[in-house]
Order: structure tokens, then C-alpha cells, then sequence
């Protein structure tokens, strides 16, 4: 099953849609309350990243018996040093960012943290590609 | 703990009924102002969410969104703080009760940690 969500880079006050998208199709799908609970906080995050920091972009959910993909891709400046921002409290947030709660520098570890697997590819000024994955069996 | 016994502990006004009640009440209290913090939070403890209720000074809609995320169904907004209407608006969309209450952090958290509820299990950052 493949699903695909747009992101608009800029737009606080959608921010969240696709992963409140992805939570009910996973509930409707009956899967196991802390695999959804895991899905909805990196996919969440996934999305917040791209609202405040990319022109635009998308989430690609995709789900087999085994396990559930999700990319997050976008068209926008990139990351420089994913090393660096992969470190916690690391971050480049803008004063609008910091006004809604986020731009702690958690956000890729809690992704990390949340996931089974998770990759970034990201080339400076064309965009980043965030690929995680969560097993299905508990 | 049930919803109405926080309300009068904490002197709070209601300011959206979901309706919801979680079974054996509220007993968990997140409290936190940074949503990603939220989410770290919620991460690391193993808990079922139904019980746990959101302590924040933030009144935007991402508060909303981010409980929703994690199955918060109660937030309570700090220092007398009323939200805008489109967060009361995603609340009411996402089945999440809102009240808001005159106590600071400091006091709130005092008054639930008297009353036994519990800490959301600490964000360990070795993790």
C-alpha cells in the first residue's frame, strides 16, 4: 500500500495535516498502538522540518506485512553538515520556528530515536531526502 | 484522577469538553513548553497515553497538533492563557479538552505532585 502527502514549506498553520493523515490510516489499518505512536512522532517531525526549513515537499508512506517506509523529501536548501545536525541541541530554527515550540535540535534525534532505520541525503541548495522505516512485529 | 477534580485542583476553567474520559483517570502530567520535547517524551515512556495530560505556557495550534500526535486528550494552558480560536478549533477537530488555569508551571506541577500523579517518564538523553 503506498500513500503520498504534500507539504508546503512555510505553512505553520497546516503543519501536521499529513502526519494526523498517516495516524488515521494506520488506525484504520489496526496497527499496534506503539508502532503508530513511533510512526506519528517521526513522521510529525519529518513534516515540521520541511514546513520550517524547505520550499516544499512530500511524505511517501508505504506499508507491507512486514514493516512501514516513510520518505520525506523536499526541495530546499539542504543540510551542510548532517553530523552536526544530527546532534541534539543543534540547531539552525528561526525565531518563527522557536514561536511554535520547535527548533530545540531534537527534532532528526527524535526521528532517530523514534524509528528502527532511518537514513538523510541531503545535497546544499537543491533538498533533503529523510528515509526511516518501523517493523510492524513488536 | 478525573477531569473535573484537576479542574478544581488547579482552579481551571473549561474551555473545551471533549467529553472524553480515559479509564482509571488522569495520572501522568507532561510539562513542557518545547513540543519536540513532547515528543521526546513521549517516546521514551513504554505508558499507554490515555492518562496523560499536557502542562504548557504554548497556546498555539502546533500544541494541539504535537498532543494529538501522541494521544494527549487534555491540555491545560498556563497563567490564565487562552488560545486562539483555530487551536480551539483543532481541538475540538482532534477530540482534545482545553482548560486553562491561573497557577504558573511551578505551582501546577506542585499541586498534581501532591495529589500522586506522576512524572512522564523522564527524557533520558544517554538514550
Amino acid at each position: 500500500m503506498h500513500w503520498e502527502f504534500s507539504v508546503t514549506g512555510g505553512n505553520f498553520s497546516g503543519a501536521g495535516e499529513a502526519a494526523s493523515k498517516i495516524k488515521n490510516i494506520l488506525k484504520k489499518l489496526g496497527i499496534a498502538y506503539e508502532v503508530i505512536r513511533r510512526v506519528s512522532i517521526a513522521s510529525y517531525e519529518a513534516e515540521m522540518n520541511i514546513t520550517a526549513y524547505a520550499d516544499e515537499g512530500k511524505l511517501l508512506v508505504d506499508i507491507d506485512p512486514l514493516e512501514i517506509n516513510i520518505t520525506a523529501s523536499d526541495r530546499g536548501p539542504g543540510i551542510p553538515d548532517i553530523d552536526k545536525a544530527m546532534q541534539e541541541g543543534f540547531s539552525t530554527a528561526t525565531p518563527a520556528i522557536r514561536e511554535m515550540g520547535f527548533g530545540a535540535g531534537m527534532g532528526l534525534p527524535n526521528i532517530q530515536r523514534a524509528t528502527d532505520w532511518m537514513v538523510i541525503n541531503s545535497t546544499v541548495g537543491k533538498g533533503t531526502e529523510i528515509k526511516f522505516k518501523i517493523y510492524l512485529k513488536t | 484522577m478525573k477531569r473535573e477534580e484537576l479542574g478544581g485542583l488547579l482552579s481551571a476553567t473549561v474551555l473545551l469538553d471533549s467529553g472524553y474520559e480515559p479509564e482509571g483517570g488522569y495520572d501522568t502530567v507532561c510539562a513542557c513548553d518545547m513540543m519536540s520535547e513532547l515528543l521526546a517524551s513521549m517516546n521514551q515512556t513504554g505508558q499507554n497515553s490515555r492518562g496523560v495530560l499536557l502542562l504548557t505556557n504554548m497556546t498555539n495550534p502546533q500544541v494541539v497538533r504535537t498532543s494529538e500526535m501522541v494521544d494527549i486528550r487534555l491540555v491545560i494552558f498556563l497563567r490564565g492563557k487562552k488560545p486562539a480560536p483555530e487551536t480551539i478549533a483543532l481541538a475540538r477537530s482532534c477530540g482534545i479538552s482545553i482548560m486553562t488555569t491561573p497557577h504558573t508551571m511551578f505551582s501546577s506541577c506542585g499541586i498534581l505532585h501532591a495529589e500522586k500523579l506522576q512524572d512522564v517518564q523522564t527524557y533520558n538523553r544517554d538514550v
